[in-house]
Order: structure tokens, then C-alpha cells, then sequence
């Protein structure tokens, strides 16, 4: 039907060209007719005044239509041509231009088989950036022919690196490869529950309570303990059964006493920017690097140096295998400067803390704590006296 | 050309009277116009056999045994090809023409 689908219409109009036309005279219909006899086909119609029309027709149907027209005693005016054939025709009389169209095209294609851009999925406690290195080590890095990745040997290759990975694959997309990753599961601590063993103090203290899963108690809650005294024995002995050797197994807690020291300088190095500053940038193409800034870079004696790059990216995120690297160094000198002594304390005081909360893990409490600091000429010393209640139980191997 | 309700039928022809006893589409048979009517505002027919007359408030197309006049304003021709076309304005009347 004339009327279907309007937008494949359009583009087939497009791609068989179509003219516009003005229609002048004074029975168009006949013209009309002639056309459609002749089976030349228009549309967008538009009455102009009583006598003139303007339509659109295929550029083919042009020239019969001329006829018709003359055959109708109608004027018929081009006004315009437009389509796929028209372009043709004007770009064939420029062959550089269609020659750099069809080099374009064709590097494109080309281009679009070298991984340009790598993602890194899945991975947790790997870095990305290992992962990428290992890669870069088999090959497998930007610029790359992407059909010239053996996957598998890629694969296996990259398992035996890293251990910490399970399973990797790399999807190569056209310029781009997603790296899918899955980290092992870490193995799990085995328990040797057939292993005679006793139960010993780590620390000195007064047992609180005991939670006695296997073995014989050998001391009482309110009983003071040295560090590796027996708490809970490995050995039973029962007159029916005889002596029986078990993986003795028990939570004893005890209040212990924790002395922890901290110490700090009372005088700080402080860094003084001199104002000199070497720059260097680096165009990076592809893996290859090449220097665009005039001057040598410095490095000073003593300098921070900051490296910064910029990836060229397009406007829907892809990033182009194009960077800037710009390099820092900034000179600086150090003076020493006199510390706040009631900001080093807090700062001694918070360590200590945290240090104790390490100390004791998740199954400790702290029952009292207390600071006492002393100064010497040069230093802060800052002591953490704590009162606990901890997990004391360690398991020791009988004999 | 008589019209008007008064107007004699006209004689069934022999492909449309065959179409009618095997219960086959006439317009595919017979070669009968088939007008089709959107709303008020377009009108498609195939099988024509050309336009009469054309202006802005009728159009008169030829569909073989039959005239169909439509009626109306800022009537267009859309689009035309040898079997179909399509009118585009409001539509007031259509009617046929024997």
C-alpha cells in the first residue's frame, strides 16, 4: 500500500532518490492519470493555488513523468532532487573524499578488531590493576590483535599467577575485553579433632568462667592462673574404661591485666614547598609513549612527585586507547617543628585503644582502663594500664 | 450519467456475478474498487481507474463501473500509483455514481 510503514517507506524513497516537482495546468487530474498509467508512483501532495501542485516522486519515474506532463498539457518544474543516488552521483566527481570515506570505514574495521579498553569483573581482594598486569605480562594488553588471544591458554596461564582466583575468562567484545574473575574461597581452618591435646593458659589472670566442651577442668572460676598452667587436661581416666586421651576443648575467661606503651617524638619534620616544580607530560598512544613537554624533567632531593592521567573518552563512556600522563615533582624542604603535646597524647591514647581492641578480637571486654603519661626532653610516652576480661584457653598438643 | 437513490442499479457483470456464487472477494475477482475510509480524514481505495475530476472539495475517481465522489474540504491527493491512492482531508460525503 502507498501509505504503509512510513518510516522503511522513507528510507526506501531514500535509497531509490526522489525529485520534487511542480505541477502546473489546468486538469492535473489528467496528468495524475497519465502517471499512474505509466506506473509512475508520487505522494506529498500540496496544492499550491488552483492550477499548481507540488509532489514528490521517485527519480526514476522522473523522466516518464515528463512525458505525461506533455501529454497533459501540464508544466511540470524540478525543484529539487534528494536520496542515496544524487549523494552518489555528487561524491563520484570527488574521489578523495570518497576514498577517505572508504579508508575511514575500512579503518575502522580494521581498528575494531585491537582491544582497546579492558574491564576487570568480579574480582574482591585481587586488584584490578594485578590482574592487568599478569595479562599484560601473557599479551594479552591494549593493542592487541583481539582474534590472536588464545582464551584458554590465557586462562590457565592466569589461574597458576594468581591463586587467589578460581575461574577467569576474558570476553573479547570487538575493542573491548571484559575480564570475568572469581576468587577462591579460603580454605577453611580444619579442626584435628582426633589430635590428644590439652588446654593451657596464654595469659596470667583470675579464671571468671570456663565453658568445658572436652577434658577434664583442672582449675576452678576465682583461681589465679600463670601463663601456660594447665586448665583443662586432655588425659581421662576412669576405672572402667582406663586412661583415654582427648582433643580437650574448652572457653576459659579471665580477668588479665594489659600493659601496653606508646612513644612519640614531641618534635616533627614539616614540609616547605620551595615553589620549584618540574612538569613533564607524556602522550601515551596505544601503549607507546611519547614526550610532548620541551624541558627535561628534574627530580629534586627531596620532592613529592604526582602522576596524573587523563584517558581520552567518548561522549557514551567507551575510553580510547589515547592518554595524557602528566608528571609532578615538587620540591620541598623539612624544618623541625615543636608537636602539640595534648594533640600527640590524644593521638598516643586513640593507638593504644585500638591496639587493646586488637588485642582482646571480638570475644574480650575491657573492665577498667587508665592513661599515665610521662614526658622526657624529646619524647612523649603515653601507658595504657587496662583491666580485661578475656579468652584465655589455648590448645597445646599432648607430649 | 443517471445517479441519485432513483437511479437504476447497474447490471452485475459475469466475473462479479461468479465472485458473489463461489464466495470469492470481488475486488480480487471481479477487479472492483475497494474504498476503504479512515475516520473523516483519509480515504484509500484500490483498484481505480484514474482520477475525473480533482479539486479542494471533490474529488471524483473513477472505479471502473462506478464513480466514487468524494466530497469535503481541503481535500488532497496524497499519494497515487497505478492500482491504489489515498486522499487526505475532512471527508463529508462519499457517494457512487453510476
Amino acid at each position: 500500500m502507498v501509505e504503509g510503514g512510513k518510516c522503511v517507506l522513507g528510507v526506501v524513497n531514500y535509497l531509490r532518490g526522489q525529485v520534487e516537482v511542480e505541477i502546473e495546468g489546468t486538469f492535473p487530474e489528467r496528468f495524475f492519470n497519465l502517471c499512474s498509467q505509466q506506473g509512475v508512483a508520487f505522494w506529498d501532495l500540496k496544492r499550491q493555488d488552483d492550477t499548481r501542485l507540488r509532489a514528490r516522486m521517485h527519480l526514476s519515474g522522473y523522466r516518464r513523468a515528463q512525458a505525461c506532463a506533455g501529454q497533459a498539457l501540464c508544466t511540470l518544474t524540478l525543484l529539487g532532487r534528494r536520496g542515496a543516488p544524487v549523494l552518489w552521483r555528487r561524491l563520484k566527481k570527488r574521489s578523495m573524499l570518497l576514498a577517505g570515506a572508504l579508508a575511514g570505514v575500512a579503518a575502522l574495521l580494521f581498528l575494531s578488531r585491537f582491544v582497546w579498553e579492558f574491564e576487570v569483573r568480579g574480582n574482591r581482594t585481587v586488584g584490578a590493576d594485578a590482574i592487568l598486569h599478569h595479562l599484560a605480562e601473557l599479551g594479552v594488553k591494549p593493542g592487541v590483535y583481539g582474534p590472536s588471544v588464545d582464551i584458554e591458554t590465557v586462562k590457565n596461564e592466569m589461574l597458576l599467577r594468581i591463586g587467589e582466583l578460581s575461574w577467569l575468562t576474558v570476553n573479547i567484545r570487538g575493542s573491548r575485553a571484559v575480564v570475568e574473575v572469581r576468587e577462591r574461597a579460603p580454605k577453611p581452618e580444619i579442626r584435628a579433632l582426633d589430635v590428644p591435646c590439652n588446654v593451657v593458659a596464654a595469659r596470667d589472670g583470675v579464671v571468671t568462667r570456663m565453658e568445658t566442651l572436652a577434658g577434664t577442668p583442672q582449675v576452678a572460676p576465682g583461681q589465679t592462673v600463670t601463663r601456660g598452667q594447665l586448665l583443662v587436661s586432655g588425659v581421662v581416666d576412669s576405672r572402667q574404661v582406663g586412661a583415654r586421651f582427648l582433643h580437650a576443648r574448652a572457653r576459659v575467661f579471665a580477668r588479665v591485666w594489659r600493659d601496653i606503651t606508646a612513644v612519640t617524638p614531641l618534635q616533627t619534620a614539616e614540609k616547605q614547598y620551595t615553589g620549584r616544580v618540574s612538569k613533564q607530560r607524556t602522550l601515551v598512544i596505544a601503549g607507546y609513549r611519547t614526550k610532548i613537554s620541551v624541558l627535561d624533567f628534574k627530580f629534586f632531593e627531596k620532592c613529592d612527585k604526582v602522576i596524573k592521567t587523563s584517558t581520552l573518552r567518548l561522549p557514551f563512556g567507551g575510553a580510547l586507547p589515547v592518554s595524557l600522563v602528566t608528571e609532578t615533582a615538587r620540591e620541598y624542604t623539612t624544618r623541625t617543628v615543636p608537636r602539640d603535646r595534648e594533640a600527640a597524647a590524644t593521638l598516643l591514647r586513640e593507638a593504644l585503644k585500638r591496639k587493646l581492641a586488637a588485642a582482646l578480637g571480638g570475644e574480650g571486654a575491657v573492665l577498667k582502663a587508665g592513661f599515665a603519661e610521662t614526658e622526657s626532653a624529646a619524647a612523649l610516652t603515653v601507658r595504657l594500664l587496662a583491666e580485661c576480661e578475656e579468652q584465655v584457653a589455648v590448645q597445646v598438643p599432648l607430649g | 450519467m443517471p445517479s441519485g437513490p432513483e437511479a437504476r442499479a447497474p447490471k452485475q457483470r459475469l466475473w462479479e456475478r461468479a465472485a458473489n456464487l463461489l464466495d470469492l472477494p470481488a475486488d480480487v475477482v471481479a477487479g472492483l474498487p475497494r474504498v476503504e475510509i479512515l475516520g473523516c480524514r483519509r480515504l484509500l481505495m484500490e483498484n481505480h481507474r484514474g482520477i475525473l475530476a480533482y479539486g479542494g472539495e471533490a474529488i471524483d475517481i473513477n472505479g471502473g463501473q462506478v464513480v466514487v465522489r468524494v466530497r469535503g474540504q481541503q481535500l488532497e491527493l496524497r499519494a497515487m500509483n497505478a492500482a491504489e491512492l489515498a486522499l487526505d482531508g475532512v471527508i463529508r460525503s462519499v457517494e457512487f455514481v453510476f
